[in-house]
């Protein structure tokens, strides 16, 4: 009967997991916090508390599949899908979104063999690694800051947009703006580029569903992107402070790779991050996601007979979410033209602009203003976004550091 | 640079200065007069409240308010009425409140 249920569960986590892929702005934390909050409701009371964190697992892991397409069809950012606009776009406007989003595919179910090798590591080793890895990080951040600023052919501009992103990400987060990130990352990655989009008045290429064969990477590229992920997704996993947009950083600068192979590796990370969280919730008693403290929260610990069924819900939602991805980029590839792509970009701005309404405060707005004009100069003044990443570089060296 | 890239990194000027305004100066303060009001309030929210002080131990004093503050002190402070600035925080999921200063009035 349990193992009923738990089937179930997963198979509802996966679709509550399309919907808030889908869904800008309605994010696992938000669901998660629902559920966990709802726990003395007298239906919510009588399912098993494993089948709710079966569930929640489902549903995060499904997130990381189906999030990239708001970013790379509509330019909707996600908190950790956002740097995937970037290469997303130029691609939808060469009628390449669904290879887009297809490697971003790879990627996440590419991630399943990054998992099977770290987590027996991080059971075995992390209790005794963390600390050592928390006192070099900070030291790992400076230097890829200085490594981004000094990279740059326009270094002037490109240590103006650091530091200002800097200063504006530091803010932020000593400011009670409530979803910090939510206007700073929908800001500086998401309005910025659409309200370009809108001005130049961009006409949408009919997009190529191109079959799966067809779809791949060099060998050259896939190593680099699959080492990339190997070595940076499990380091950016169990430090607070430090996420997918870090490791993302990391990655595409330490090991360079072309766009492609930075869709492929994104998708990777993410997957890997969020699963690995859930190993780490059980090997450190530390929770590093939204949905793995919602996890812990409900088992009060994780035991290993726990942690073996989430990895298999993990598996499990992986190879669905692999397919259900490719039926809903097919869906939105084959529709996306129908309608003009200006009124579209039109009706995603009022929609960010909506859901930052909603979900923030009036701080936040002024975050959203300030990420927004930040975004757009830096489009505008041919710097590389990639220096946008300052706003959440800056504050982590902070943290570590002070 | 191209030009018309001046507009929007002015604009980002002034919007920073404007966010570093607020949280430098003591402005968007928050007056607060019981505990419960600091769950309802965002991290890194300045906060203020006065109150006379009817129970204390070494570390702790708490106000006729019934909000507790973590403060050493050595003489009594009972029946004494202060100003408290504080910023919240969070702990573990939990709010907390960090005291900035504490003046008698």
């Amino acid at each position: 009967m349990i193992f009923i249920i738990c089937f179930l569960a997963s198979l509802l986590g996966i679709l509550a997991g399309t919907f808030t892929g889908l869904a800008p702005g309605i994010h696992i934390n938000l669901v998660s916090a629902i559920l966990v909050g709802s726990l003395s409701l007298p239906f919510i009371s009588k399912i098993p508390l494993l089948a709710l964190a079966i569930f929640i697992v489902a549903m995060s892991i499904t997130h990381t599949f189906i999030d990239f397409i708001p970013s790379i069809y509509l330019g909707a950012p996600d908190d950790e899908s956002f740097l995937s606009i970037l290469p997303g776009h130029k691609l939808l406007l060469q009628g390449k979104a669904h290879e887009a989003f297809i490697l971003t595919l790879y990627g996440s179910i590419f991630s399943l063999i990054i998992i099977l090798i770290v987590t027996p590591l991080f059971i075995l080793f992390l209790p005794i690694f963390f600390s050592l890895i928390k006192s070099v990080i900070p030291f790992i951040l400076i230097f890829l800051s200085l490594y981004i600023i000094i990279r740059e052919d326009r270094s002037i501009i490109a240590s103006l947009t650091f530091i200002l992103a800097g200063i504006l990400g530091l803010l932020t987060f000593n400011l009670p703006v409530k979803e910090p990130l939510l206007p700073l990352l929908s800001g500086l990655f998401g309005l910025s580029n659409l309200l370009i989009s809108f001005k130049s008045k961009t006409r949408l290429p009919k997009q190529i569903i191109l079959p799966l064969k067809e779809i791949t990477l060099s060998k050259k590229e896939f190593f680099k992107s699959s080492l990339a992920s190997l070595i940076f997704s499990p380091l950016c996993s169990f430090l607070p402070g430090i996420g997918s947009g870090h490791a993302a950083t990391l990655g595409s600068e330490f090991i360079e790779q072309d766009n492609r192979g930075f869709l492929f590796m994104l998708g990777a990370i993410n997957t890997t991050i969020m699963a690995l969280s859930y190993v780490t919730a059980y090997s450190i008693n530390k929770t590093r996601t939204g949905t793995s403290a919602a996890v812990f929260s409900l088992l009060t610990t994780i035991s290993s007979n726990q942690l073996m069924i989430i990895l298999i819900t993990i598996f499990f939602a992986c190879i669905i979410s692999f397919f259900l991805g490719i039926y809903l980029s097919k869906f939105f590839s084959k529709h996306i033209n129908k309608i003009s792509y200006t009124k579209l970009t039109f009706v995603v701005i009022l929609i960010i602009i909506l859901i930052n309404l909603i979900f923030t405060n009036w701080l936040g707005i002024l975050v959203l203003a300030a990420s927004t004009s930040l975004g757009i100069f830096v489009i505008l003044s041919g710097s590389r976004r990639i220096n946008l990443m300052a706003s959440l570089i800056l504050p982590s060296i902070i943290y570590y550091l002070f | 640079m191209q030009k018309q890239a001046l507009l929007p990194l002015l604009i980002t000027l002034e919007l920073i200065f404007l966010l570093a305004s607020i949280y430098i100066l003591p402005i968007n303060t928050k007056k607060i007069s019981s505990p419960q009001e600091i769950n309802s309030l965002e991290p890194n929210q300045k906060i203020e409240f006065e109150g006379k002080i009817i129970k204390e131990t070494k570390n702790q004093i708490t106000f006729n308010n019934s909000i507790s503050i973590y403060y050493p002190h050595n003489s009594t402070l009972i029946n004494k009425t202060y100003m408290v600035n504080g910023i919240i925080n969070t702990f573990y999921e939990n709010k907390t409140l960090i005291v900035k200063s504490i003046i008698p009035i």
